[in-house]
């Protein structure tokens, strides 16, 4: 076998050897951390957008997701209305309760074809059952104080009310009275998001920048200080299967995601139009899919997301 | 050439035959004396240690200094360096501006103050009234620093202490005197109704007083039981409706109204607990943090931040109180006919919906100017135009 000319060789790998000390200098950069941007370190992607399609005077406030008939419903403040689409993001129909939803905020399904809806123009929950046509509206108060209602979630057949007023969440009864209170710790702010996972519910103070976990007792088991973390204005979180939160920033426009710890793991999303970016997003949440999905209310849209390789 | 020979003789010369180290002494002779005069003198320069700062050949930076600003203040006054990062820092403490203050030489105050204390302050915060009626002992005798502290603090305003705790700490007994007599609650919480400057009323209460308080202090004290939101919105009852809007400024916690308003007395006619801008700065620090960053800025408005956005409530986006296009038309106005197509029926192709002023402008502050979001050379026009 002949031995390969020195200038040949020189010629050969002259190339690859700047080829590799690239994609070293890439990989040290990926790996020390220093580089967070969403490309770099994100494993999500874009795979759906739900929109109305005028969005002319449209403000996005909630997101649910009916798992049983693989719908989505957005509720749609301004226009006082619902919007349902596909689990494919095909719009299906609006719904208006004859244009008497005032600022509609929040929803829940309660099954047998009723609906739970804040009414923030009413400050009260209206239950609607879509087959017998009835709406009946229940003004929520707590030991004499008037409830603020703000989010909703349900659980169990358990309706979950976030109080704005005390920044305290209520678990309802049928006829809309409390249950069981989930308060703040003492000097809190308040909480301005909640989600259940498993039997625990984990709560965001937005002010304070923590999560509180409670028991289903109501009992505080838990808190996270998440001002190490980059957050400007958290505003929303969400819980994936494995117990990671998802912590949505509004002025940042970027979902940051920590371990079950609270270890900060990655960042991803940022302010602006595209696929990639949000404008004064307002809540997340996986769907029952595991997809994450994102009120942008700025852009008025939802945008869903998938994990790579999912 | 041969007066530069001379001139370098003669340092070297001095150097030599002197102290072998260059000296305050040397640089003097060609110096004038008179920027190291005062009472009170930089220590390096005490020592005559002008090489501390300066490099007698060349530098980077202007003086011949070889380094600039607060890192080269706190490369000898290290101690301080990490104090004057945390809780309430004053703004030139912040930006490293220490010689805004300090003079780096002599002076004839304390601390190497360039002036007294109060015409310091007073220098840069223009916006205090100074002439009072009524005037508080340390403001009129210009003692800012008996209250404040010049550096840092952990409390609002720079207050050496928490403001109740201050005013204790002269004013002993609070309950004793004749303005407190028959209160229904216990004294506290000072500043809620007097201003610690001065005032034009006697008892250095602020000028604008709630209705309730000048009459009676139980229209709402000793009530029955009641959310402090729902006591101040049985007379604020449009405020209540404001608040019902999909983004509120109704706050969870036992402080309701009262963290933005003084139930009580207020030198704001919306009786506001501090000027507009300091107020919403208290909670949203990072935005003006973000808006600091940038270097082309919306000039101030009178009115502040609620200029633009509802403060109580509002169903927009960053609680704008209107559309972007007539939000910014109503100063504005000619823009809203001759500028690029705006408004209904004209559409931002990127997210298809209404183009209004704030889709290419950002009041808030950018790095462009007319507050445009990228460069109007080419890159904002892009965005959209991106066959041309």
């Amino acid at each position: 076998m002949h031995a390969m000319p020195p200038q040949l060789l020189a010629r050969i790998a002259g190339p690859f050897w700047c080829l590799a000390l690239f994609l070293c200098v890439l990989l040290s950069i990926s790996l020390s951390g220093s580089v967070t941007s969403a490309w770099a370190a994100s494993p999500w992607q874009h795979v759906l957008t739900l929109e109305p399609a005028v969005k002319e005077g449209s403000h996005l406030m909630a997101l649910v997701v009916d798992e049983r008939s693989e719908r989505y419903y957005l509720v749609d403040s301004n226009q006082g209305r619902l919007l349902s689409f596909s689990r494919e993001g095909e719009f299906l129909q609006e719904y208006s309760a004859g244009n008497d939803l005032e600022k509609p905020h929040d929803m829940v399904r309660l099954g047998a074809g009723q609906l739970l809806i804040v009414e923030r123009g009413r400050n009260c929950l209206t239950r609607i059952d879509l087959v017998k046509k009835d709406i009946k509206r229940f003004t929520l108060s707590f030991q004499g104080q008037e409830i603020f209602c703000d989010r909703l979630e349900i659980n169990n057949d358990q309706v979950y009310v976030l109080d704005r007023a005390t920044g305290s969440i209520f678990i309802l009864d049928q006829q809309m009275q409390v249950l069981r209170q989930f308060s703040p710790p003492p000097g809190s702010q308040g909480l301005n998001d909640f989600k259940i996972y498993g039997d625990q519910l984990w709560s965001l103070a937005t002010g304070d920048k923590w999560l509180y976990g409670f028991t289903a007792q109501g009992i505080l088991f838990k808190r996270i200080d998440l001002k190490g973390v980059d957050l400007d204005f958290p505003v929303s979180l969400a819980i994936d299967e494995q117990g990671y939160f998802f912590i949505l920033d509004r002025h940042q426009g970027k979902v940051s995601v920590l371990d079950d710890k609270g270890q900060w793991l990655y960042s991803f999303l940022g302010k602006g139009y595209d696929l990639q970016s949000l404008s004064y997003p307002h809540e997340i949440r996986f769907d029952p899919w595991q997809r994450l999905c994102i009120i942008d209310q700025g852009n008025t849209r939802v945008q869903i997301f998938s994990q790579r390789g999912k | 050439m041969i007066r530069y020979i001379l001139s370098c003789t003669s340092c070297l010369v001095l150097l030599l035959w002197g102290s072998l180290a260059w000296s305050g002494t040397d640089c003097m002779s060609c110096h004038d004396a008179k920027i190291i005069a005062g009472t009170h003198i930089h220590a390096p320069v005490q020592q005559k240690q002008c090489v501390a700062c300066h490099n007698p050949h060349v530098a980077k930076f202007p003086g011949l200094l070889s380094q600039q600003g607060a890192d080269f203040c706190y490369s000898c006054h290290g101690a301080e360096e990490k104090t004057f990062s945390q809780g309430w820092v004053h703004e030139p403490v912040a930006q490293g501006k220490c010689l805004h203050c300090h003079a780096a030489h002599a002076a004839d105050q304390p601390a190497l103050l360039k002036e007294k204390i109060a015409t310091s302050c007073l220098g840069c915060h223009e916006e205090l009234t100074t002439e009072f009626q009524v005037s508080h002992q340390p403001f009129a005798q210009g003692k800012c620093t008996t209250c404040h502290a010049p550096h840092q603090a952990a409390n609002q305003y720079l207050l050496k202490k928490s403001a109740d705790t201050l005013c204790l700490s002269c004013h002993e007994n609070p309950e004793s005197l004749i303005g407190h007599k028959g209160f229904p609650v216990k004294v506290t919480t000072c500043l809620s109704c007097h201003n610690p400057h001065g005032s034009e009323r006697p008892g250095l209460v602020r000028q604008n007083l709630h209705e309730p308080y000048s009459k009676d202090c139980t229209t709402c004290h000793n009530v029955e039981q009641t959310g402090q939101a729902e006591l101040c919105l049985s007379c604020h009852a449009p405020v209540g409706e404001e608040m019902r809007a999909a983004h509120s400024h109704l706050l969870p916690g036992e402080k309701k109204c009262t963290r933005c308003h003084s139930p009580h007395a207020s030198d704001n006619k919306a009786l506001l607990r501090s000027p507009g801008k300091k107020l919403c700065q208290s909670c949203h620090a990072d935005t003006f943090e973000r808006a600091e960053q940038f270097q082309q800025h919306h000039p101030e408005v009178e009115e502040g931040c609620s200029a633009c956005h509802g403060i109580h409530g509002s169903e927009r986006t960053a609680m704008l109180l209107t559309d972007g296009t007539a939000l910014c038309s109503r100063c504005h106005e000619s823009h809203n006919t001759f500028s690029h197509p705006i408004g209904a029926g004209i559409l931002d192709p990127r997210i298809n919906q209404m183009l209004t002023c704030l889709t290419c402008h950002n009041p808030m502050g950018t790095d462009y100017r007319y507050h445009l979001k990228l460069s109007g050379e080419k890159a904002l026009c892009m965005q959209c135009h991106r066959s041309y």
